[in-house]
């Protein structure tokens, strides 16, 4: 059960986070430039990353506790906790390189641009 | 329920029980026969043909516009015709073909691949069908009588509000919306339903096909997306044109950007909507056609989900003209950037397969390989397009035209092309002709580029979209003309597929129930399937049940054939009643008149309630005694 609850919260925080971390900065945008206030815009994309990579770590140690093996064909548990545990890293991984993409923008330009 | 080996897969010898099945599961005969059927074969049939027939009327309105731009100051069709010309044309191909024949071919094929009997929820199914079948009558009755929609298949407001669009074309696309997006979401219900619950006895997460994954990602894509279509059309947009509410008048606190936003909130994982089972169309035909597993099974599945994930994330570049931030707008051009990634992995992934496999270069292998090319040509302007500066300097014209056209008919129609070859035997029990299908494929792939590629040239230099003609001295006329040329040739490629396919019909060779030695289940079942579609259920031993040794397969035995009944949801309670229809009937005729007036929401609701409750009445299921 705990371990079911570890892989759906691996799998689906990081599509989650880089959502709602997107629509954060998006609304934040205006804001940030009226106060001239830039480091919101940061902070929001910074702790979007580390949840991101936290859901990948922890997709990551279901995997070692689950063998450290790939998902074969097979079913079961083992199998379906593999394949979930794999699901997790590939899409924290793809999340967190979409919020670090969506931080350079941060960088180049400013708030009011 | 008891797994015992018998192979063949799928055979029985007892013919007591086969007639048993075939009891159960028979169609009523006749008229009433036709508007009760909940078997989830005659309905996919029913979507595929019907979104076919709307998608030669929306290529024939393709060509009425290309010979209208063939030549500059052209006399031939009016502004007005032309703007309701290109709208009708847009909602036809999103709404009432792409969409649909989609929704269609996950219907036939997905309780196949699964191994099952019937889709969850056969009514709904049937209900599903008739909206979109009465949506698409309601649009083109609109068309016909010089009512058919003119702003747009997105209807941006200001444009499309009362002030600027008065009279009724703009509120029946509106209402077309709710009939085609009930139908969307009454399929994406019914397939996430079945995959999730009523696969075939060892059919892991890891086994499910990927045109079963392709339209499970698809019809989760639906259920988020299409409730925002909704609100665009039927909240801000109707209730705009109809009670004088002012979601999109800005002179009394409105924002029409927040149409924008909402609509294209659903419009562009549309795309993707329309695009995810095409890819599943793709690994299909490409693992069968190299007889190899498809590489890299997990990446691919992961590469559908992350589609399906970020395909949410990239509607702002619809919109960067509009005066947003733009560091705003630079989020979405980083989202529209990395989901290249998703579909680059995925044809690295089909590549790798054909280099280990053995491919045979039929007729589906041919639109498989059209497809690549033209998708990544596609894939290409669209990482152009995300770049706000390339953006800003090309927007609304001819070359958008041509990277969506790129996207969309290299993306879709040229993979579902591929598919009807593919499945055509299963369809029909009938092999298509597969010289014909070669020439069918070369025709349509020079006469697409024929089309498109020129206006890649048309849209850098100045050419916008919605213009019924242009002055010679623009210097557009030859590109135009070619384009035109390409139209044509597109239309003579069309007429071949209609041939071939009709003269397989009734010519074509005897394909039995496994031509192309598939490996998936549907390939278990009879050329046709008959109305149950396996007399035993199969159980899945691998990803590719049928390439296991015949010795090896299994079958499930025990399940009653007396009824309706599958596993895991143990009953189909789908006997075919008519109340499916009466429903859609009536929601549908209160849908249309309150396109005039708004009080007939209340008389709808009201009917389709009664409808509902022939619908819901509780009866004994046959077989079942007091």
């Amino acid at each position: 059960m705990r371990r079911d609850a570890a892989l759906w919260a691996a799998i689906l925080a990081g599509p989650l986070v880089w959502f709602i971390s997107m629509q954060a900065n998006f609304a934040l945008a205006p804001w940030a430039c009226a106060l001239q206030w830039t480091p919101a815009l940061f902070g929001v994309s910074f702790v979007s990353l580390a949840i991101t990579a936290g859901s990948g770590l922890l997709a990551w140690s279901e995997w070692q506790k689950l063998g450290r093996e790939l998902p074969g064909e097979s079913g079961g548990a083992v199998a379906r906790g593999r394949a979930m545990a794999l699901g997790g890293m590939i899409l924290s991984a793809a999340s967190f390189l979409v919020i670090l993409a969506q931080t350079i923008p941060h960088v180049i330009l400013g708030a009011c641009e | 329920m008891t797994p015992v080996t018998e192979p063949p897969l799928g055979e029985i010898d007892d013919e007591g029980e086969r007639r048993a099945l075939e009891r159960s599961w028979r169609r009523r005969p006749g008229i009433a026969g036709w508007f009760t059927v909940t078997t989830h074969q005659a309905l996919g049939k029913r979507y595929i043909v019907t979104a076919f027939v709307f998608l030669l009327i929306g290529g024939v309105e393709a060509l009425f516009m290309r010979l209208q731009l063939a030549r500059p100051d052209n006399p031939l069709i009016g502004p007005d015709k032309y703007n309701q010309l290109f709208t009708t044309h847009g909602t036809t191909m999103m709404f009432l073909f792409a969409v649909p024949m989609m929704e269609g071919m996950g219907v036939y094929l997905v309780p196949l691949m699964l191994g099952t009997r019937n889709v969850a929820f056969p009514r709904l199914n049937a209900f599903g069908y008739w909206m979109f079948l009465f949506g698409g009558i309601f649009l083109y009755a609109g068309f016909l009588t010089n009512t058919g929609p003119d702003a747009g298949w997105f209807a941006y407001t200001p444009l499309s509000g009362p002030q600027f669009s008065p009279g009724k074309r703009v509120d029946i696309w509106a209402q077309m919306i709710t009939f085609t997006e009930i139908s969307a979401l009454c399929v994406a219900t019914e397939l996430i339903a079945t995959i999730l619950k009523m696969r075939a006895p060892g059919m892991s997460l890891t086994r499910i096909p990927m045109f079963c994954w392709s339209m499970l990602v698809q019809s989760f894509m639906v259920v988020f997306a299409m409730p925002a279509v909704m609100v665009a059309s039927n909240i801000f947009l109707l209730l705009d044109r109809t009670v004088g509410t002012h979601f999109s008048n800005a002179a009394e606190g409105g924002d029409p950007l927040l149409y924008q936003h909402v609509f294209w909130f659903f419009g562009h994982p549309e795309v993707y909507i329309i695009f995810i089972p095409a890819l599943g169309m793709v690994s299909s035909i490409v693992e069968t056609h190299t007889r190899r597993a498809i590489f890299g099974y997990p990446a691919m599945v992961l590469s559908l989900v992350s589609t399906g994930f970020i395909g949410f994330g990239l509607w702002v570049h619809h919109m960067f003209a509009t005066g947003l931030p733009q560091i705003g707008e630079a989020y979405f051009t980083a989202a529209s950037m990395m989901i290249a990634v998703a579909s680059g992995v995925q044809i690295f992934c089909w590549i790798a397969t054909m280099w280990s496999g053995r491919v045979h270069m039929r007729t589906p292998m041919y639109f498989v390989l059209g497809f690549v090319f033209i998708f990544v040509l596609g894939g290409l302007t669209g990482v152009m397009l995300a770049a706000i500066p390339l953006d800003l300097q090309v927007h609304d014209t001819f070359f958008v035209v041509a990277h969506f056209h790129y996207v969309l008919i290299g993306g879709a129609l040229f993979p579902l092309f591929g598919a009807f070859y593919h499945w055509f035997p299963k369809f029909t029990g009938r092999m298509m002709n597969d010289a014909l299908g070669k020439i069918n494929f070369w025709i349509l792939f020079v006469g697409f580029n024929l089309t498109f590629f020129p206006m890649h040239i048309l849209g850098l230099k100045g050419m916008t979209r919605r213009i019924y003609t242009y002055p010679a001295e623009m210097g557009w006329g030859p590109a135009n003309a070619l384009a035109t040329v390409g139209a044509c040739i597109i239309l003579i490629g069309g007429i071949v597929f209609i041939a071939n396919a009709l003269a397989s019909r009734v010519h074509g060779e005897i394909a039995g129930p496994d031509p192309w030695d598939g490996g998936t289940l549907e390939w278990a079942a009879d050329s046709p399937p008959r109305n149950y579609n396996f007399v035993n259920l199969p159980v899945a031993t691998s990803r590719y049940p049928m390439w296991t040794p015949p010795e090896e397969r299994v079958v499930v035995t025990g399940v009653r054939h007396d009824r309706r009944e599958a596993l895991v949801t143990t009953l189909m309670d789908a006997e075919p009643p008519i109340w499916p229809f009466i429903t859609a009937l009536l929601l549908g005729l209160g849908l249309v008149g309150a396109t005039f007036r708004f009080s007939w929401y209340y008389p709808a609701f009201g009917a389709t309630g009664i409808g509902l409750i022939g619908w819901f009445w509780p009866r004994r299921p046959e077989g079942v005694r007091s």
